[in-house]
C-alpha cells in the first residue's frame, strides 16, 4: 500500500507527460500544416462524396463564389449556422455564380455507410435543402479544418478569401459574397 | 478496491518539518503519494490528509489534463489564430481546452459541499486518467471513436462519483480555518 500509492501517482504524472511530449513533438513537426488554410491561399485539391451521389471536387469551385462549411450532427453551434446558411442558399437559388456546400465531418470511428446514414437522417430531420457532402476526414485534412463549425468563402479562382472558425452569422457571409461578386 | 490507508509519507513529512527542513508533504513525492492513494482507498486516504495540503491539486491536475489531452488542440488553436487573426478563434480555442477541467472541478466542489470543497481539486484525477488514456489510444492508432467529448463525459461522471463517495470522509473545514485561509 505504502509503495503502491506513489507509484500510481507517478504513473498519472508520467503518463500525462509522455502523451504531452508525443503530441508536442508531432505539433512541432506538423506546425507548417496546422491551422486552417488562411485567406489568400489556394485550396489543395480534394474530392468529397455528395450525399445524393457523385462527388464534389476542387475543380467545381472554379468560376463561382463558394461557401464551404464543415459541420457535425453532434455540434450544437453547427445546427443554427446550417439553418442560417440554408436560408441564405435559398436567397441565391437559380444563380450560377454562387454555390454552397455543407460538408459533414462527423469524426473518427465511423464506416462510410454509417457516415452517410447519420448525415442523411439528420439532413432529412432538419429539412436542410443546401448541398450536403460527407467527408471521411480527407477533405478536412486537405483544407486543414480542425474543428467544427468551420466556414470558408472561396472566390471564383479557387482562392480562400474569408475563414471563420466557429459560428458565423449569415449576414457576414452575405456581405462577403456581395463583395466578391462586385470584384 | 481495498479500503486500507496509505500512511508513511504523512509521518515522514511531519518528521522533516520538525527537523527544520522543507516540509516533505509539499513536495512532489508527497503529491504523488496523495494522488496514488486516491486509487487505492480514497475514503480512508482523504480522511488522513492534512487539511492544508493539496491546495494546488486542482491547478496541477488541471495542467496535467491539458498536457495529457490538449497539446494538439492548443497548438491548432494557436495556428488558427495566427492564420485568421480571429478573436473568436482565440476564445473558442482557449474555451475548448479549459472549459472541461473548470466545469468538472466546479462540479466536484459543489458535490462535496462548501465545507469540504477544498478537496475538489484531487477529484480531477479520474478525468486526467481517462482523458490521457483516450489520447494515448489515439496516438497508438486505436481511437475510441464516438462523440469527441466521450472521454470527458466518462471522466466527468467518474469525478462526480468520486466526489460523492469521499464526501463523508473529508473532514469539514472549520469556519475560522476558512476565514484564516
Amino acid at each position: 500500500m505504502n509503495r503502491a500509492a506513489p507509484v500510481l501517482g507517478a504513473a498519472v504524472l508520467v503518463g500525462a507527460l509522455a502523451v504531452g511530449a508525443v503530441d508536442g513533438k508531432r505539433a512541432a513537426l506538423e506546425w507548417d500544416t496546422m491551422g486552417p488554410a488562411a485567406p489568400g491561399t489556394s485550396l489543395e485539391t480534394f474530392s468529397v462524396a455528395r450525399l445524393g451521389g457523385g462527388a464534389f471536387t476542387h475543380d467545381q469551385l472554379l468560376g463561382k463564389v463558394s461557401v464551404v462549411t464543415f459541420w457535425a450532427t453532434w455540434c450544437g453551434p453547427c445546427q443554427s449556422e446550417l439553418a442560417d446558411l440554408d436560408e441564405l442558399d435559398d436567397d441565391y437559388e437559380g444563380r450560377d455564380d454562387v454555390q454552397f456546400l455543407a460538408v459533414n465531418w462527423e469524426g473518427t470511428g465511423y464506416t462510410p455507410a454509417q457516415r452517410r446514414r447519420i448525415t442523411a437522417a439528420h439532413t432529412q430531420r432538419k429539412g436542410l435543402g443546401l448541398p450536403i457532402a460527407v467527408d471521411d476526414g480527407d477533405m478536412a485534412r486537405a483544407l486543414r479544418v480542425s474543428a467544427v463549425p468551420h466556414t470558408m468563402v472561396v472566390d471564383a479562382q479557387g482562392m480562400v478569401r474569408h475563414v471563420y472558425p466557429g459560428r458565423v452569422r449569415a449576414s457576414t457571409i452575405a456581405d462577403d459574397i456581395a463583395d466578391l461578386l462586385d470584384e | 478496491m481495498s479500503d486500507t490507508a496509505a500512511q508513511s509519507p504523512a509521518d515522514a513529512g511531519r518528521a522533516d518539518a520538525t527537523a527544520g527542513g522543507p516540509p516533505t508533504r509539499q513536495t512532489v513525492p508527497r503529491a504523488l503519494w496523495r494522488w496514488g492513494g486516491m486509487f487505492i482507498a480514497p475514503r480512508r486516504h482523504v480522511a488522513q490528509l492534512d487539511m492544508d495540503e493539496g491546495q494546488r491539486d486542482g491547478l496541477t491536475l488541471g495542467l496535467l489534463y491539458l498536457l495529457g489531452t490538449s497539446v494538439l488542440p492548443m497548438t491548432e488553436s494557436v495556428a488558427t489564430v495566427l492564420a485568421t487573426h480571429s478573436i473568436v478563434a482565440l476564445l473558442s480555442g482557449v474555451g475548448r481546452v479549459v472549459l472541461t477541467p473548470i466545469v468538472v472541478i466546479v462540479l466536484a466542489e459543489t458535490l462535496l459541499g462548501s465545507k469540504r470543497g477544498y478537496r475538489g481539486g484531487i477529484c480531477l484525477l479520474p478525468l486526467v486518467v481517462v482523458g490521457t488514456l483516450a489520447r494515448m489510444l489515439a496516438q497508438l492508432g486505436s481511437p475510441i471513436g464516438g462523440h469527441p467529448l466521450l472521454p470527458d463525459l466518462v471522466g466527468g461522471v467518474l469525478v462526480a462519483a468520486l466526489a460523492l463517495w469521499i464526501r463523508s470522509a473529508v473532514p469539514p473545514e472549520a469556519a475560522d480555518t476558512k476565514e484564516a485561509a
